[in-house]
């Protein structure tokens, strides 16, 4: 059975999460809305490692309130932002829409009171898949091949 | 968990138990702080590695614990400076961290860290290293002095100044994470390796569930075919036994069943007899077979078919030995049958059938498997019903027309015997009695008689014989019947009546139901070859079902069912459609006109009824006769008007007929009665001599003319001319021509049949002028 104080510690930790994350999810929102606007390198790596550190530190902060579903989004948004700002991926690579996405599950999660993201499950799947498919490449390869080969001939 | 003791030294007393936690992240940093706190520890919290800078200018922790990943200042740089800080230098410094990599170790001696603790912790786990840590760094605080070691690793060149103390924590912490991390791999194994296992299991349960699915559906669209099979070939069906072997091998595809037989009522539900038998190729159990078709049950038998009729109930048996109870099974057995089903199938309450099926095998009888030989039994059964109805329909019609026929052949001769009657009966007038060869003229009259006779008859089958029906209880016309009969039948022909108490009231003619009881107990006699039992039973039955009523093509209502049985040899089943049609006879040339069935026929369906016969060879025949039931009080019996010689008057006739010879023959008729006759040969001619000649006493017609006018617009017409005009109608026909205008014209009273003599027309004119 959990102690009183353990409760009381609890609701506090979810309160700091909740506005912790809010800030970090907002920040990562507004860095994402300059970079899709194809910054010059600097500027733009910058913000990289602004919103690369936010998702680590969100991914931690998820994983100490048990929130295994966020946890796993911020890992894949860490990743995206570590080979971006690598080059290894590049602006044309990244599917914006996706990374609000994910920013978006995340907000609507910490919106939950119990905050565990079991609600958002398919959603968190997809788009943590999505996420993937930026990493791996697969979308520019695919977008290509459209560009290529319209689908309607 | 790896605790490095230095042997042989003292532990000093720890009283600092201050801990700096530099954490970005604000929820990491509090939850740490729980964990410590609970741990024993005090902490102090610095949300960046600048301001856990300044802080440690006023503070002199026991240890440093710091995240890694930071805005400005990161954990490694930290470390870094606190190492170079030689006032801060011996704090020990564990870095957090959620990254586990080679290069994370390096960076950790490079900054001089002296652990490093993976993130997600566990609060013991987290507690334990820091107590490690400290214990082993306050036993030797003697830190030894490090030469700067130049190290490459993966490539990269690294200064590492650490001391062995540092690089043993180091590679504690790392050897304890690596611990920890194996200790979780091989959870995670275990727990893989269980997930597998179910997985493997869940995958064989599924595909187990597939296969049995996959071989239901194959069963499913095997049921489904043989079903559609099935009703085509019952819709390209008229009979049963026209595609029996085709509808039975059908219902061996779906069961598998090597014989097949169905059963139906016979004689109102007395018995059940055999009706179709199937069996599979490369399969002859002729004696079998020879068996089934000759046995027949009832529902009190001891037999299993006997006691499912009784019951209603399908049932079926696999025999693993022979069985002892009843014949049939046991002969089934012999036969080499080892699963029997019989299935049950009552159509719409009024008929029974029974579908038995056989398998040579223990066959597996599925609850889906007899569901669906139910439904096809239940199909085939409507099938034999429906069949039925139709073989009933074509029968009716096919009455129906031979009636016209012979109605229209009957009427015609009535006008020529009428013609030669008159001529003869003239003739005979002219020359007197005394003359030599008034004998031929009388031969002549007595063929005419004969004649005339045959043509009732053939006018009783077509329905159109003039029927005088009352108001009756058959109880005394069957007793009349019965003192008839004993001196035609015979001594060794035994009668027997049962007749029901309280018996409805019929509208009959009660002459014509004598002659057509007589008419069948002949025929009986004639079956029974002079011995026997003759049965006459009169029952109150009660038709409700429109079904069944149409089925015996009756309203439904309140009938008397006489029936008449006898013991003789019976109507072979190909026959009976055809005992009722005119000159159809089965009696040896001479012995029968072929008219007293039509004759029986023809009355019961004019009198609205209906005679239905059900007949076994060598057993004997039984005819019911149907007839409706009246409310009436019985009516008093006519006497028919007795006179001799000719009566005869004055009065003006106008004799209306379109034969010119008959109607110069009634002409004549009339004159020679003293009356004054006019003719005409059409209704318009008659109407315009009506509108001539005003003191006309009665019109003589005929009712069946040429032209548009029918009889009784005729009559009308005659009478809005001459309102006290007499009318008189005629016809080869009977009264079926002007029945619905009764209203109008008092028929009955004044209707004479063709042909006839002169003495009946004679009183027939004078009756008539003689009303009022």
């Amino acid at each position: 059975m959990m102690s009183d104080k353990d409760k009381d510690f609890i609701e506090e930790l979810l309160f700091t999460f909740h506005l912790e994350a809010t800030d970090y999810l907002l920040s990562m929102q507004k860095g994402l809305l300059e970079l899709e606007n194809n910054l010059p390198k600097n500027a733009a790596y910058k913000i990289l490692e602004i919103i690369h550190r936010q998702a680590h530190s969100l991914k931690g902060a998820s994983q100490a309130v048990g929130c295994q579903n966020m946890a796993s989004i911020c890992a894949n948004l860490e990743a995206v932002f570590a080979l971006w700002k690598q080059d290894i991926i590049s602006h044309s690579g990244i599917k914006f829409n996706v990374l609000f996405s994910a920013i978006d599950i995340m907000l609507k999660i910490i919106a939950e009171e119990t905050i565990s993201g079991i609600s958002f499950i398919n959603e968190v799947n997809e788009v943590n898949e999505n996420i993937k498919l930026i990493i791996s490449g697969l979308n520019t390869e695919l977008d290509q091949c459209l560009e290529k080969k319209p689908f309607y001939e | 968990m790896i605790r490095c003791i230095m042997v042989g030294t003292i532990l000093p007393d720890v009283t600092n138990n201050l801990v700096l936690v530099v954490e970005d992240s604000l929820t990491q940093a509090e939850k740490l702080k729980h964990a410590l706190v609970a741990g024993g520890f005090q902490v102090e919290y610095a949300e960046s590695g600048e301001v856990a800078l300044e802080l440690l200018h006023k503070i002199s922790p026991a240890m440093v614990i710091s995240d890694i990943i930071m805005p400005g200042i990161d954990g490694y740089n930290l470390c870094k400076k606190i190492r170079s800080d030689p006032k801060k230098a011996s704090i020990p410094v564990i870095l957090l961290t959620s990254l586990f990599d080679s290069d994370y170790i390096i960076h950790a001696l490079e900054c001089g860290a002296n652990g490093f603790i993976t993130k997600p912790y566990q609060d013991s786990y987290l507690i334990d290293r820091i107590n490690d840590i400290l214990e082993i760094h306050n036993i030797d605080s003697n830190k030894n002095s490090a030469e700067e070691i130049n190290f490459i690793f993966s490539g990269r060149k690294y200064k590492i100044k650490s001391d062995r103390l540092q690089i043993l924590e180091v590679l504690t912490s790392t050897y304890n994470t690596v611990l920890e991390n194996n200790e979780k791999l091989t959870t995670m194994q275990k727990q893989l390796q269980d997930l597998n296992g179910s997985l493997e299991r869940s995958v064989q349960q599924r595909t187990l569930q597939l296969q049995a699915e996959i071989e239901e559906r194959k069963l499913k669209e095997q049921y489904l075919k043989a079903q559609q099979d099935l009703n085509s070939v019952l819709a390209e069906s008229v009979t049963l036994d026209e595609r029996s072997s085709e509808i039975f091998s059908i219902i061996s595809k779906i069961s598998g069943c090597d014989m097949c037989c169905l059963w139906s009522d016979s004689q109102h539900g007395k018995f059940l007899k055999n009706t179709t038998v199937w069996a599979s190729k490369n399969f002859h159990p002729d004696r079998f077979i020879e068996y089934t078709q000759k046995t027949t049950y009832t529902k009190t038998s001891d037999e299993q078919i006997g006691k499912v009729w009784a019951t209603g109930k399908m049932e079926h048996f696999s025999f693993h030995e022979a069985p002892e109870v009843t014949s049939r099974a046991t002969n089934a057995y012999l036969a080499g049958f080892r699963t029997w089903l019989l299935i049950p199938i009552t159509i719409r309450e009024s008929s029974f059938l029974l579908m038995e099926v056989l398998w040579r095998d223990h066959h597996n009888l599925t609850e889906e498997l007899l569901h669906i030989l139910k439904n096809i039994s239940v199909q085939v059964g409507v099938f034999i019903e429906h069949a039925h109805l139709q073989q009933q329909f074509f029968q009716s019609q096919k009455m129906e027309s031979i009636g016209q026929l012979t109605g229209g052949i009957a009427h015609d001769l009535n006008n020529i015997l009428m013609i030669i009657q008159g001529n003869v009966e003239l003739l005979e007038m002219v020359i007197g009695p005394e003359h030599k060869g008034i004998k031929y003229l009388h031969t002549v009259l007595s063929a005419i008689e004969r004649g005339s006779e045959f043509n009732k008859r053939l006018l009783a089958f077509s329905r159109k014989q003039i029927l005088q029906p009352q108001v009756t209880n058959i109880f005394q016309t069957i007793n009349n019947a019965v003192k008839l009969l004993v001196p035609i039948l015979g001594e060794s022909i035994e009668i027997k009546e049962v007749m029901a108490d309280n018996l409805f009231r019929v509208f009959v003619d009660q002459g014509q139901l004598e002659n057509a009881l007589v008419n069948l107990a002949v025929n009986a006699k004639d079956a029974m070859e002079g011995h026997g039992k003759l049965t006459i039973e009169a029952t109150n039955v009660i038709i409700d079902d429109t079904v069944i009523a149409s089925k015996y093509e009756v309203a439904p209502n309140d009938y008397v069912k006489i029936s008449i049985t006898d013991t003789g040899s019976g109507i072979a089943q190909e026959l009976l459609d055809r005992i009722f049609e005119p000159f159809f006879t089965t009696k040896a040339v001479g012995k029968g006109t072929g008219l007293g069935l039509s004759m029986v026929y023809g009355f019961v369906k004019q009198s609205k009824g209906h005679v239905t016969v059900y007949s076994e060879v060598n057993h004997g025949t039984t005819f019911n006769l149907y007839l409706p039931r009246v409310n009436e009080k019985e009516d008093v019996n006519l006497q028919p008007i007795v006179q001799s010689g000719l009566i005869t008057g004055t009065e003006k006739i106008l004799v209306a007929e379109d034969e010119t010879e008959l109607l110069q023959l009634v002409a004549e008729y009339l004159r020679n009665l003293g009356y004054t006759v006019l003719t005409a040969s059409n209704p318009l001619k008659a109407l315009e001599i009506l509108k001539a000649v005003p003191d006309i006493n009665l019109l003589f017609t005929d009712i069946v003319m040429p032209g548009e006018l029918a009889a009784t617009d005729f009559a009308q017409k005659a009478r809005l001319i001459n309102p006290t005009l007499k009318i008189l109608f005629t016809s080869g026909y009977p009264l079926h021509a002007i029945e619905n205008s009764t209203d109008k014209i008092n028929v009955f009273e004044n209707f004479l049949a063709k042909p006839y003599k002169i003495q009946d027309l004679g009183i027939k004119v004078r009756q008539l002028l003689d009303t009022p």
